[in-house]
């Protein structure tokens, strides 16, 4: 019985956590996919949206590593590691090809997530055969912010 | 004992949630003042710049934190 109880409160808790993350993200989301101002050229709009996504891709890392930190960690070490390799490759992509990171990127976060959004193919095409490499469990937890991520890596493509 | 845990459960969740109103924070205080003059070229490349170098700062000193980490 307090068991039960036990894991009702957590389930609660994992609703609030996710009803905030939510609301978070629909602002950021809103924020990431302001246009670039029109005097800008086409290098300028680049830099402009890069910036944005990697905002967006800064809260995806800062998400992990937040729950890895907490006791116990909701989301483990190796699969926090993960995510900040996969992040840091990310940005060296961003740096490097300002112009055309996009695929590179959306394939790395794929491989990591198997997010249907990310797969080579989009939707309504059925997605790959995907083993994700964070746990499926862990996976679900950061979904939010990886649909985020894709969210505004989409809309500046 | 039921009741510590459901405090760590709720410790957690407020842990989790923290670090994203903060950014929510930063990005409403970010808005740009509608009547500045609109950015150059120069000052949203340096900006990029700017936001990729702290961002990979936050990464190497995570790693560096956790150098014992399985990579599988």
């Amino acid at each position: 019985m307090t068991r039960d109880l036990f894991y009702t409160r957590v389930e609660r808790a994992s609703y609030v956590i996710i009803l905030a993350s939510a609301l978070v993200l629909l602002v950021v989301w809103v924020a990431g996919c302001r246009p670039a101002p029109p005097t800008l050229s086409p290098e300028g709009k680049a830099a402009f949206h890069a910036t944005r996504v990697i905002q967006v891709l800064d809260v995806f890392r800062d998400a992990a590593i937040a729950a890895n930190s907490v006791t116990p960690p909701i989301v483990t070490t190796a699969s926090t590691r993960e995510v900040v390799l996969w992040h840091k490759t990310a940005l060296k992509t961003i740096a490097a090809v300002p112009t055309g990171w996009q695929a590179t990127v959306k394939a790395g976060l794929f491989e990591l997530t198997c997010h249907p959004m990310a797969a080579p193919l989009p939707p309504p095409a059925p997605p790959p055969p995907c083993t994700p490499r964070l746990k499926p469990g862990e996976v679900e937890k950061l979904i939010p912010y990886v649909g985020l991520a894709l969210v505004v890596i989409n809309e500046v493509q | 004992m039921a009741n510590e845990q459901t405090v760590v459960a709720v410790t957690n969740a407020v842990a989790v949630i923290l670090p994203s109103v903060i950014a929510l924070i930063k990005t409403l205080a970010a808005k740009e003042n509608p009547g500045a003059p609109p950015p150059t070229d120069a000052e949203v490349k340096a900006v990029l710049a700017s936001k990729l170098m702290a961002s990979l700062a936050v990464d190497d000193a995570w790693l560096a934190a956790n150098p014992d980490a399985p990579t599988t």
